[in-house]
């Protein structure tokens, strides 16, 4: 049984020309003690459907479909009072901009006693001393005398690490990290994996971690979906994501990585663009960008399909076994000139 | 080596952070650039590599004369245009042009495709059947098709405003292109593409780039040097090749060991930097480094290394350069 | 969404009706008003509108204390708080715009001297201003002009300083710089292009004030002197035999409500029909 499992969740939002698709029918589940990357470009769906899944959705947005089922009840049909003592407790989340996510006017030491003052009874006393323990933790230097400091007196890294331990301070058992570490330069980003990674076999907390960065999937997660125009088109172990890739649009993310170890001329880009998501093509939404679609391919609404037991793709010529695994790279074209 | 398109000589900006409502005074200054010198070749891809706040972007400015120096000179093919007053510079813009990092932002909502990739040869006093020709002839070179030449910007995808941008810079027939993470706001997906048109154009044309950047896998791909700074210092100068494989620096080093790997077998025990990046306001003698680097003594802390080579095209800021290249014996990738 | 974007047109169309028609109005004033609005009949003073039982079809909406026409004298009323309204407007629009402009775009001691002048006088109520110069260089159409506009620029002022900032530090203008493009150009270019929305609302809404002012003068006996008709010294006139003919000012405050709730509408529409935020979702 896993410890989160997300099936046919459907959140869209209400324009003035009518719904447009964000996630489509994404099902996924995280086990406990994992970490799960939710890999995707801009306007694939993956922060939407981390949102979705604490129903942190505003209007114009909407869920209109699928469960979202932990602990043995859907979230999505918990009355908004049950659901509020799941938030921060049970399920907490850390997001790209720190900044912006902390309260400008209250100081860091409140923020990350907040949680503990409204999820369990201990006093204030000591609800300062496990946030204090927490800050020392998440490696804030100096975490007593920095805890009645402001969140704009601090450094980007350390802002990081304060959203860290305000989301672990009441130990859930899941943690959604959004983007955590992508407006970090890359030193500090190194710093925040790593202190994530051993948090979580530190608090054995499971870890559904977004990002559009394949070079962070490849440095921490344990398991891999791959979300492409609002539909998971792959989901994997790490390890088989990168060696035995069963999805085009997979391989050719992996492919646009610059990879220091295979010097070449020029990087394999993929042709086109992200498609408008009020104009998605009927069938597989990548075909039009993908080296290997045939006209079926547009047409054929397609399914995440297990291959393997623990390998999932969206792809149809990949499950009738038209083509290899790993997806093959394209060659270059040439450059003209 | 080709003989060098530009050249940088001491070159500094300080900003200064005043105080006061009626009479502004001069209460400290950031040293954004401070003291630097560098070479671009005729041809080459150099890299200008750091993180947020360390002057890359800056000195980009200041090589293309967006800002006036604070002091030093900058030689474009042996004229310094640090020393130009305002119409004499305008005179020398269509040598070097800049290609910048918001692809939303640098084109004016406001005007069509054709307008803005027309603008810089309206400006140079170009006639109107020229402007129109070349615009369309740029925009076929950038793979976009003059077909988009009525459009208005928020037609298009990031990608597709950074082709726009790229034509836009070549309007001029320039020689020297600053980059200025030319695809830090794009897609993943579309970098490639990018990347890859300007390599090509660079072949075609025969264009310098000073590729401004915070991504060393980009940068191994598409530089022939690399220069990395670090609060406003040039810390190491070398070819790609050397700077990967043996990089001197200690902070080059540590930027090295912070990429994320590429595949998942390629993980490896941790070797975060610790620290954060100080205030550039704050820094005060010695070397800028010595508060992060595991390498600092005590002479790091009082006395503040200047660039010297430490072989033919390597250059480095560093007293213990020597001893931390000899540990550099384990395999790198 | 839907019936917001019915209530913009909706303004629009209502309020710009209200000022055609009073612009028409204005300008027609000859050929609409049925009497001289300087004729006085003294036998027929104070003659109720058409609907009071003491009315009288020749004068539609009575007379007043000198038996003047009530509806000419509306009606030619209408001439000088257009005129004022739109012309202060303008004068207060262009003055700011340019020192706005001037002071966002080159910084340095014209910013400093520009809108800390404009801070001073935003500090002083403005019809105190306006009432201590008309008392002192008397009223008349240009006077009120002068003065209205002359205190009006700093709203522009601040605002475009505020855009001309921002705008100024956009990419697209340093990509302009770095074509060689002359501050000239990129001022015409690409700045106030930019500007020319936020400028047309303020300006609309500007008129409906400049109108108030206006009328305020003339109630206070600022304005222009008796017995031009205007509506600020109807209103004046009124207020004497508020209880015995409540029609005089009653009608003359009518009429400025009208056109200046109508200005207003025109001015709302307008900004929600050029609010960038709104045209992208179209």
């Amino acid at each position: 049984m896993a410890l989160l499992n997300i099936s046919g969740l459907t959140t869209v939002f209400e324009t003035a020309t009518g719904p447009v698709g964000a996630v489509d029918g994404a099902s996924f589940t995280l086990e406990a003690g994992e970490v799960l990357g939710l890999v995707g470009e801009s306007g694939s769906g993956k922060s939407v459907s981390a949102f979705s899944i604490l129903r942190l959705i505003n209007p114009p947005g909407k869920i209109i479909g699928g469960r979202v089922e932990f602990g043995g009840r859907d979230l999505l049909s918990l009355a908004p009072r049950e659901m509020r003592a799941v938030r921060g407790k049970d399920i907490s989340m850390i997001f790209q901009e720190p900044l912006s996510s902390l309260n400008p006017v209250q100081t860091i030491g409140a923020q990350v006693m907040e949680p503990l003052l409204i999820h369990t009874s201990i006093g204030k006393r000591k609800a300062r001393d496990r946030a204090l323990a927490m800050l020392y933790r998440v490696g804030i230097p100096d975490a007593e005398s920095r805890f009645d400091v402001y969140p704009h007196q601090l450094s980007g890294g350390l802002r990081q690490r304060v959203m860290i331990a305000l989301a672990l301070v009441c130990e859930p058992k899941i943690l959604i990290a959004d983007e955590p570490t992508t407006a970090l330069d890359v030193t500090i980003q190194a710093q925040i994996l790593a202190l994530l990674k051993d948090l979580q076999s530190e608090l054995g907390m499971a870890i559904l971690l977004i990002t559009h960065d394949l070079g962070v999937i490849a440095e921490v997660a344990d398991r891999v979906a791959v979300m492409y125009a609002g539909q998971i088109v792959e989901s994997a172990p790490v390890q088989a994501i990168f060696d035995d890739t069963a999805h085009p649009y997979a391989a050719a993310l992996i492919n646009s990585i610059p990879d220091r170890t295979r010097q070449a001329r020029r990087l394999i880009a993929v042709k086109g663009n992200i498609p408008d998501p009020r104009h998605l093509p009927p069938g597989c939404r990548f075909a039009p960008r993908c080296g290997f679609a045939q006209p079926s391919c547009v047409t054929t609404v397609q399914k995440l399909t297990a291959v393997d037991p623990t390998h999932a793709t969206a792809c149809m010529r990949v499950q009738a076994g038209e083509l290899p695994r790993p997806i093959p790279t394209l060659t270059p074209e040439l450059p003209h000139g | 080596m080709a003989e060098p398109l530009v050249e940088i000589r001491n070159l500094a900006k300080h900003f200064p952070i005043t105080k006061g409502i009626v009479r502004r005074r001069q209460v400290s200054e950031i040293r954004a650039v401070d003291g630097i010198d560098l070479t671009i070749h005729s041809g080459e891809t150099l890299a200008l590599v750091g993180e947020s706040g360390c002057g890359k972007s800056t000195a980009g400015r200041l090589i293309l004369g967006l800002l006036p120096p604070t002091d030093g000179a900058i030689l474009h093919q042996g004229v310094d245009i640090a020393a130009m007053n305002p119409a004499q510079l305008r005179q020398m813009r269509s040598r070097f042009q800049m290609i910048f990092q918001d692809p939303f932002g640098s084109l004016n909502p406001r005007m069509t495709v054709r307008d803005l990739i027309a603008e810089p040869l309206k400006i140079n006093g170009y006639g109107k059947a020229e402007r129109l020709e070349k615009a369309d002839a740029l925009l076929e070179a950038v793979g976009l098709g003059s077909q988009h030449a009525s459009r208005y910007p928020h037609e298009f995808s990031g990608g597709q405003r950074q082709r726009i941008g790229i034509a836009r810079a070549l309007a001029l027939g320039p020689d020297l292109v600053v980059a200025d993470e030319p695809v830090s706001a794009l897609d993943v997906s579309v970098q490639a593409q990018v990347i890859n048109l300007m390599q090509d154009l660079q072949q075609d044309l025969g264009l310098t780039y000073l590729f401004i950047s915070h991504d060393l896998g980009i940068v191994h791909h598409i530089a022939d040097r690399v220069a990395v700074m670090y609060l406003g210092r040039i810390v190491e100068v070398a070819t790609k090749a050397a700077l990967f494989a043996s990089p001197a620096h200690p902070y080059t080093r540590a930027l090295l060991d912070a990429i994320p790997v590429s595949r998942p077998d390629q993980r490896r025990p941790e070797r975060a930097l610790s620290g954060d990046l100080p205030d550039v306001a704050s820094v005060v003698g010695g070397c800028r480094f010595a508060p992060r680097c595991p390498f600092a003594t005590d002479r790091c802390r009082t006395e503040d290394p200047a660039l010297r080579d430490l072989a033919a095209g390597h250059s480095v800021a560093c007293h213990h350069a020597e001893a931390l290249r000899a540990d550099n014996s384990k395999p790198r990738i | 969404m839907k019936h917001s974007m019915f209530g913009k047109k909706l303004k629009m169309r209502l309020g710009g009706g209200i000022v055609i028609a009073v612009i028409l109005m204005a300008i027609f004033a000859p050929l609409l008003a049925p009497h001289d609005p300087y004729d006085q009949d003294l036998m027929s003073r104070l003659i109720p509108p058409f609907w009071n039982a003491q009315g009288d079809w020749t004068y539609p909406l009575g007379t007043d204390n000198f038996g003047r026409d009530m509806l000419s004298r509306l009606i030619y009323g209408s001439r000088l708080s257009i005129t004022v309204g739109v012309a202060a407007a303008l004068l207060a629009c262009t003055m700011g715009t340019i020192l706005g402009m001037w002071a966002g775009y080159s910084g340095g001691y014209a910013e400093t001297a520009i809108m800390r002048l404009a801070d001073a006088q935003l500090a002083f109520p403005d019809i105190l201003l306006a009432i201590l110069i008309v008392a002192a260089v008397g009223g008349s159409a240009l006077n009120l002009i002068l003065v209205l506009g002359l205190s009006g620029w700093t709203v522009y002022a601040r605002v475009m300083y505020n855009m001309t900032r921002s705008i100024r530090e956009r990419p697209f203008v340093e990509a302009a710089v770095s074509h060689g493009a002359r501050s000239a150009y990129i001022i015409r270019q690409h700045i106030f292009p930019q500007l020319i929305p936020v400028l047309t609302v303020v300006a609309t809404l500007q008129v409906a004030q400049m109108i108030l002012q206006e009328t305020a003068l003339s109630f206070l006996g600022l304005g222009l002197p008796p017995p031009t008709a205007t509506w600020g010294n109807m209103l004046a006139e009124g207020r004497d035999r508020m209880w015995a003919a409540p029609w005089i000012s009653n009608l003359s405050g009518v009429a400025i409500i009208i056109l200046v709730w109508g200005i207003n509408m025109l001015g709302n529409g307008l900004r929600e029909h050029l609010d960038p935020n709104q045209r992208g979702r179209q």
